[in-house]
């Protein structure tokens, strides 16, 4: 019997799993409290609801005193980390934002992707101090005990990246090279996550040697049979299921599609089912929870 | 050199195209001509866009180069009676916030004497509908970049009959995307991919509503 955490390291190991491994990248309290009738939602709460889903991974996100400003490392809690790490059998990850992330917080959707050519000179200081904190906070996070990291930065949309590769080669990748390397140097597993298409990118995420992807969204053009047939000996492919996968699934034919699917992929190793988006109000959870459990 | 602008504009060459703006004001180019120029650039960007040559953020910064290019030229535009002309509803359908366009016609609008009401981007289908019956307004422009947001387009101009107000509003579509299929599929009434064209069609629409008054 594998236990959830040793399932999750299988699937980055790309070894044989026993059953389908599952995560969700973010879980909304309000799903919580919808599926549980409960009134509020600590740790005891999440923890059912894992439960119930039957989920190996649980990834906390970090509380900002002000998300429009970077913070000091020492300022950012971490909810019932220590918990979730010394007391469950889940594999644990710790998401943190990337330089997208945060100069769209801080500077705003037109002047952060203008910076580059505005005013490189900020953007190159940006891209230093998101750096330097996510390479402290990751320091941190291993030393009490996290499993992996993953860097989430939304570099992509539907039709591409937001910013072209040279830009891309010439101040992104550099960093998240520097980052990946002094993070797994701490012993986690480091993945990434954006959503959209970020196709022509993976081979430089590749290089840097990221373990794992999340969002693999088929409706921007994130096939992930072709990802797994070009690079699924390299990368762990997690995510896969969009809304419309849950509303078409009502149908039996393609509920029945869909678990093959997904058993196919599986069967290939280097494999973790999840939403693209996580869990948020409006979601059809009791469709998920049919699939998760149908799958096996 | 008349390209000069055009390919400033399109290479994204911000310093080069503001600096040759205010050369060209001072040679006596009109305002009109230097955004005509503009919008010519803009227009290989957006083809460039739509080649996988440029990026989001290419167009953005072709956006904000042609604000900068705006600022410039519109005291130079002939201001004519705003407040009481034709009315105007103007804006970027919701979930797209590409405002070039729309603002390059409503600039032309208003030089032209139109009072034209502009709501932004990301306007929803139901403060379109909200804005009509608010102003009394009955011509409606609706600016698309993103092809995938042609849906609540449609959704306007079903609102539009559901409310009984479809008779009333001519609705013109504008946007590098839109095409006869498109205005079709919306049930709009009039489309254009330029805001030459686009200026024509509302002097046009507004003409016909004055002979029927």
């Amino acid at each position: 019997m594998y236990p959830s955490k040793d399932r999750i390291f299988a699937a980055i190991r790309h070894r044989p799993v026993n059953r389908v491994p599952k995560g969700e990248l973010c879980i909304d309290d309000a799903v919580v409290k919808q599926e549980l009738g409960c009134g509020s939602v600590g740790f005891e709460e999440r923890l059912e609801f894992v439960d119930r889903l039957g989920l190996d991974i649980i990834c906390l996100s970090p509380s900002y005193p002000d998300p429009r400003v970077i913070p000091e490392p020492g300022d950012i809690v971490w909810e019932d980390l220590d918990r979730w790490v010394a007391d469950t059998p889940f594999f644990s990850f710790a998401v943190i934002d990337g330089v997208f992330g945060w100069g769209v917080r801080t500077l705003g959707f037109k002047e952060f992707l203008t910076l580059p050519a505005r005013s490189p000179l900020s953007l190159a200081d940006l891209v230093k101090k998101v750096e330097a904190l996510n390479v402290e906070l990751s320091g941190r996070l291993a030393g009490r005990g996290i499993d992996g990291i993953i860097i989430a930065d939304d570099i992509a949309y539907n039709r591409g990246l937001l910013t072209g590769p040279k830009i891309m080669r010439e101040y992104f990748i550099p960093s998240l090279a520097r980052q990946f390397e002094k993070i797994a140097g701490k012993g986690v597993s480091v993945f990434f996550h954006s959503d959209g298409n970020y196709n022509e990118i993976i081979p430089d995420l590749i290089r840097i040697g990221f373990q794992g992807l999340h969002c693999i969204d088929r409706n921007s053009g994130m096939d992930v049979f072709k990802l797994q047939q070009a690079y699924g000996e390299k990368l762990c492919l997690w995510g896969t299921l969009g809304s419309d996968d849950l509303a078409r699934a009502a149908d039996p034919v393609y509920f029945n599609d869909l678990l093959e699917n997904i058993r196919l992929l599986n069967s290939r190793n280097g494999f973790i089912l999840g939403t693209n988006s996580g869990l948020f109000k409006g979601i059809d959870l009791g469709r998920l929870i049919e699939i998760y459990k149908s799958v096996g | 050199m008349k390209d000069d602008l055009i390919i400033a504009m399109a290479d994204l060459d911000e310093e080069r195209a503001l600096a040759l703006v205010k050369e060209k004001l001072k040679a006596g180019e009109t305002a009109f001509e230097i955004v005509e120029q503009c919008r010519k650039g803009v227009e290989i960007v957006g083809q460039r866009y739509s080649e996988g040559i440029y990026y989001l953020s290419d167009l953005i910064m072709s956006e904000e180069i042609f604000r900068g290019v705006m600022e410039i030229v519109e005291p130079h535009f002939p201001q004519e009676i705003t407040e009481h002309g034709t009315k105007i509803i103007m804006g970027t359908i919701e979930g797209d916030i590409h405002d070039l366009g729309k603002n390059i016609v409503t600039y032309l609008l208003r030089s032209v004497g139109f009072n034209v009401i502009d709501l932004g981007v990301d306007v929803p289908p139901e403060r379109f509908i909200k804005a009509i019956k608010e102003t009394g307004a009955s011509i409606l422009g609706i600016c698309v970049l993103l092809t995938f947001c042609i849906g609540s387009i449609k959704k306007v101009v079903d609102l539009l009959k559901e409310t009984g107000l479809r008779d009333d509003v001519v609705v013109v579509l504008g946007g590098y995307p839109v095409n006869q299929l498109i205005k079709e599929y919306t049930g709009a009434d009039y489309y254009a991919n330029d805001a030459a064209r686009g200026l024509e069609i509302f002097k046009q629409i507004s003409l016909e509503k004055d002979k029927r008054r």
